[in-house]
């Protein structure tokens, strides 16, 4: 019903700038993460969208309107809290009916409204307790049921699912991400998982430092991250970077590590190479890595330290020269400390990052 | 291991003394009061009687000071209770220029004994016509008690989450109407503290009603009481069952005040109050 534009958005407090110049489409309808971790901006950029921040400068537009100097009572956004802010001294029935009541509504619509979004999140039941009977699952619902009872243009969730415990998450994730897509209302919600991001968000502003990082859909960050923080933040196990000097002589092309060189001549080719001389961090997730038994003439061996087995999967940490990697292996061998492997990777997923800036090194068109 | 039976027996023995200790003047108070002759000491009476307390009525005014009392401790409660939560609200929620100076301030004030200002306080009554008038004594007593209630009940409004209020706003309410209906609400146990502790600051307060009232028909209880057991220089006998009698009913308010905020009051006035 509405789409969100922050335009060069920055908030200080006092000396420290918690959000720098961040620019932002959400288009309408769309469900998206802002992800970071704690400190990064992530939630004073969402108090900006509220109202319950004045950013230090720029400006935040819904639907095309500027709503930066609106208060948040008139801005008709519906926030979910961290810790929900059920009101404690009012029943669950009245703390769903709250918002209704500021507009002038008969009782038997309030009544009727509360009672269809009871319905929907199930929790007819409950109406009647006080908030501090609830669990912390079914306060959350009442969070929800009290933001989309009035049906505003935009949802802002303050990391929903923090406080509950690991399983009642993974179940709440998918019933967040079908309640939006139901409802069909513009939602932005901040966490710092980033498994909750990539699982229940359309679009995900990863966000370090006060800075957007990269927006982009859920599996291109995964697949192209725009930068090392990204490309380590965004993932489990996160990303492994080998670095080191970029050689070349007679047509081939070296990543020259410590311990280690790797042969970089096919991905080079495809791919806009920094200057002679200059170094490379090379990124290379956990499962584009394969381990085969160790022949004679292999370059690149490498020496388990340990294995994690994990059911589905196995997270084998092993030694190459001295760097040590992360590679996800199927589970119908579990490889023992210092047994030995070769070390190849997938040519195909490859990522080249400047270290010095951190930027992505472009592929050729 | 459990301690030894000698060491119980000395452990309740020094209980026994204590509480024997404590309890005796109100042992007096309940014998003397129904004694028509009752003297400093404790003695059980012969003919247990209640005409002390109607001699109180007719003889010595004690509803006219009852109704003083009355009147002074319950506008006093409600002025401050007005006054302290919009005062302490602000110190709580906004950043105010120089915070924590008054915080301190607050507590400079607290700290004075009353007893260096009478002086003042008295010429400043005399000067605005404020002797012998209820709003005089309401005034003074309610800043007596201001400094200390606000910070007690910024205590309370500290421990109420931001989120409640944020909540509100998004939910469509302006500031005020989110204090009043949600706010405070929540810190009404806090507000109850604060009601409960200036309506016996004020209730018990002797020393400048002293000061401020001569007229016979505005005295308040505890002026009546300082007044009967005064012996003026030996020219009065005291009379100890009046005297026991007013003392009694003195006490039923601030029993059942202490009965209805028991639970609130040991928050507010161990757990509630948090610095600036």
């Amino acid at each position: 019903m509405a789409n969100v534009v922050l335009d060069h958005l920055s908030k200080q407090f006092g000396k420290v700038s918690a959000v720098d110049n961040l620019s932002l489409v959400i288009p309408d309808r769309a469900f998206v993460a802002i992800l970071g971790p704690s400190g990064c901006g992530k939630t004073t950029a969402m108090r900006c969208i509220a109202g319950l921040e004045q950013p230090s400068s720029g400006e935040i537009l819904i639907d095309g309107h500027p709503i930066t100097r609106v208060e948040p009572q008139q801005r008709d956004i519906a926030m979910v809290f961290q810790n929900y802010a059920l009101y404690p001294h009012f029943s669950v029935y009245q703390n769903i009916a709250y918002p209704l009541r500021k507009r002038r509504l008969g009782k038997l619509e309030i009544d009727e409204r509360v009672q269809r979004v009871a319905r929907f999140l199930q929790i007819e039941q409950l109406l009647d307790r006080r908030p501090k009977q609830l669990s912390g699952g079914e306060q959350q619902r009442v969070a929800l049921g009290r933001a989309i009872v009035r049906e505003p243009r935009v949802f802002l969730m303050d990391e929903p699912l923090s406080n509950l415990d690991a399983k009642l998450r993974m179940y709440m994730r998918a019933e967040l991400k079908g309640l939006q897509q139901e409802l069909g209302v513009t939602t932005i919600f901040v966490t710092h998982d980033q498994a909750e991001a990539m699982t229940m968000a359309d679009l995900i502003a990863v966000m370090s430092r006060g800075r957007l990082q990269q927006l982009d859909a859920p599996q291109a960050i995964y697949l192209r991250p725009a930068n090392l923080f990204v490309a380590g933040f965004v993932g489990s196990p996160p990303m492994n970077i080998l670095s080191g000097a970029l050689e070349r002589s007679d047509g081939q092309v070296w990543l020259a590590g410590d311990g280690y060189s790797i042969d970089l001549a096919a991905w080079a080719a495809r791919h806009r190479l920094p200057a002679d001389g200059s170094g490379l961090a090379l990124g290379v997730r956990p499962e584009h890595i394969a381990l085969n038994a160790p022949q004679a003439g292999d370059a690149l061996i490498g020496e388990v330290f340990v294995s994690e087995p994990l059911g589905s999967e196995v997270i084998v940490n092993i030694k190459l020269g001295a760097a040590m990697l992360k590679v996800r292996t199927a589970p119908d061998r579990i490889p023992g400390r210092g047994e030995r492997f070769t070390v190849r990777f997938d040519l195909q997923h490859l990522h080249g990052f400047d270290p010095a800036s951190g930027e992505r090194i472009p592929e050729l068109q | 291991m459990r301690p030894r039976f000698g060491l119980i027996l000395i452990i309740y023995i020094a209980f026994a003394v204590i509480i024997l200790f404590f309890v005796t003047p109100f042992l007096w108070l309940f014998l003397a009061a129904v004694d028509p002759q009752a003297k400093a000491f404790i003695h059980v009476p012969e003919r247990p009687t209640l005409e002390n307390f109607r001699l109180l009525f007719s003889d010595f005014g004690f509803g006219t000071a009852l109704g003083n009392s009355f009147l002074v401790a319950t506008s006093t409660m409600f002025l401050t209770v007005v006054v302290v939560a919009f005062a302490s609200y602000t110190l709580s929620r906004w950043d105010v220029r120089g915070k924590g100076g008054l915080m301190y301030g607050l507590l400079l004030l607290q700290t004075m004994p009353l007893s260096a200002t009478m002086v003042p306080i008295y010429g400043l009554a005399r000067t605005l016509g404020l002797r012998n008038s209820y709003l005089g004594l309401v005034l003074i007593h309610a800043t007596i008690e201001l400094p200390f209630l606000i910070w007690v009940m910024k205590g309370f409004f500290d421990s109420v989450p931001r989120a409640l209020e944020e909540a509100a706003w998004m939910d469509g309410r302006s500031r005020a109407r989110s204090l009043l209906e949600i706010v405070l609400p929540v810190a009404a146990p806090g507000l109850a503290v604060v009601a409960g502790l200036s309506f016996l600051a004020a209730w018990s307060e002797v020393l400048l009603v002293l000061i401020l009232v001569d007229n016979e028909n505005m005295k308040t209880v505890p002026l009546k009481f300082y007044e009967t057991f005064r012996t003026q220089g030996g020219y009065v006998e005291v009379r100890y069952e009046v005297v026991a009698a007013m003392a009694l009913l003195y006490l039923v308010p601030v029993l059942l005040l202490f009965l209805l905020t028991r639970r609130y009051l040991v928050r507010g006035i161990f757990g509630g109050t948090r610095g600036a």
